[in-house]
């Protein structure tokens, strides 16, 4: 269910994008566009499928709390 | 959007400072569960720990009139060195729309709509978002007039109505508390809602090259200052220690509005003053990272409004017109949707993150990397002074 609502709002997205690129033969900016588009479906369907995403922000968290030693005492 | 539309006051810049800052005002646990009783003098030191700041933004504006932040990485550091540069701090903006949004989304179902799915809500907002900046970033700045009153407005109402539960006496014991503690709210007020204003290179440019962004920057940033001192002097003398306790110090003190038993349950004035200043945030947030994708991928620089080839006709060339550029809000917005949603598991690490490492990740981009910029800007000699001989 969860992976058909994120390809229906994709296919909603493409259909407001896609045409003025294509209609306008505007190429490089379509294969810039799709490389961007496919990523973050490439994103929403790994979390539609129940896939645990690493977050970056916990990454950064760690980095600057146990690498750089910059981080402050919860009060 | 209207590609006519492109130019923006100084005031309405101004008010725009001000309601980006004021959503994360009016979320001033954070810094309160810190400080406790004198958290209203953090408003004061993180505002003389964010001037230099802003000096540094101001001085590279200066040298480079009329350029966004990625058009500027691209003058000082070069085209590859400056992509990668720029790529950090769209990296930043994005991160700032994701926390906000996510925080939008704990608000609401914690304070308003327990029983909704966060991604509900978080979905409708970003929609939000999308509209607002679809329409042109310069009406919304034209409407941060206008949010700005209501904003004010609700403060000042709010605090009047609230006047007779208060108690100066829980504004003591002055200054008791280990000084790091102080520390830690200074570079937190400085860090989080006051650097936030770096968002603004990207829209500064609006104000064409004859138009000189310091006024409404540091106008935007000490109004902001003293709206939070007297919102956090509220707050603790409304609260008293449980001011410490509670996530939301504003919502929790407004709550004691009661006129009469007729007037009552303020809060929800409150709460939909904070979803528009959240919306407005994000959307600015939202508008410097799409502008800035677009910067790099286009590898065009946005016409500013008084820039040599700018054409003023209604054909002239918009930041994000879908006609000159790849049409990036929506996918962008999709982005902040799915990183929103994975960004926390918890509340709790939301608050871990805000209170431990967010002042220290937030200045590596509002402080480090502006300064290396300008010290490189003065060291090759680049800027408005070689424009100039040119």
């Amino acid at each position: 269910m969860n992976l058909l609502l994120v390809f229906m709002a994709f296919a909603g997205i493409a259909a407001l994008d896609l045409p003025g690129m294509v209609k306008n033969k505007r190429w490089r900016d379509l294969a810039v566009y799709s490389a961007i588009f496919l990523l973050v479906l490439g994103l929403g369907t790994l979390m539609a499928l129940g896939v645990e995403i690493p977050s970056p922000i916990k990454a950064i968290q760690a980095f600057y709390r146990d690498v750089l030693h910059l981080s402050f005492k919860m009060s | 959007m209207n590609p006519e539309m492109k130019k923006i006051s100084w005031k309405e810049l101004m008010f725009a400072v001000f309601c980006f800052m004021h959503s994360t005002i009016l979320r001033s646990g954070f810094i309160i569960s810190g400080t406790r009783n004198d958290s209203w003098a953090m408003a004061f030191t993180g505002l003389l720990f964010t001037l230099p700041i802003v000096a540094i933004y101001v001085a590279l504006l200066r040298k480079f009139p009329g350029k966004s932040l990625i058009e500027i990485d691209d003058i000082i550091f070069g085209p590859v060195v400056g992509k990668v540069v720029s790529v950090l701090y769209l990296f930043f903006f994005v991160s700032l729309a994701v926390l906000n949004t996510r925080d939008l989304g704990n608000f609401v179902v914690d304070y308003m709509m327990p029983e909704t799915p966060i991604e509900a809500i978080i979905l409708l907002f970003l929609i939000g978002c999308v509209y607002a900046i679809h329409k042109g970033i310069e009406n919304l700045m034209h409407l941060s007039t206008l949010l700005c009153i209501i904003a004010v407005g609700a403060v000042v109402i709010n605090s009047i109505l609230v006047l007779k539960d208060v108690q100066p006496g829980f504004l003591r014991p002055f200054f008791q508390l280990d000084l790091m503690k102080y520390v830690q709210g200074t570079v937190s007020v400085a860090a989080v809602p006051m650097g936030e204003i770096l968002a603004f290179t990207m829209i500064t440019p609006m104000l064409g090259k004859r138009k000189k962004a310091a006024k409404p920057l540091w106008l935007g940033l000490i109004f902001s200052a003293v709206s939070m001192t007297i919102v956090m002097l509220r707050d603790i003398i409304t609260l008293g220690p449980l001011v410490s306790i509670v996530s939301l110090p504003s919502f929790e003190s407004i709550r004691y509005v009661s006129l009469g038993g007729i007037l009552t349950r303020m809060e929800s004035i409150y709460a939909v003053v904070l979803v528009v200043l959240f919306l407005f945030k994000v959307s600015i947030l939202l508008y410097a990272f799409v502008l800035g994708l677009t910067q790099i991928l286009s590898g065009k620089g946005r016409t500013s409004p008084d820039t040599d080839n700018a054409d003023q006709s209604p054909e002239a060339e918009s930041p994000l017109n879908p006609k000159n550029h790849p049409p990036l809000v929506l996918i962008s917005a999709a982005l902040v949707f799915f990183y929103s949603i994975f960004v926390f598991e918890s509340v709790m690490e939301n608050m871990n993150w805000g209170a431990t490492t967010a002042p220290f990740f937030s200045l590596t981009f509002e402080l480090l990397l502006p300064a290396v910029s300008l010290l490189v800007a003065s060291l090759r000699k680049i800027g408005k002074v070689r424009e100039v001989k040119a």
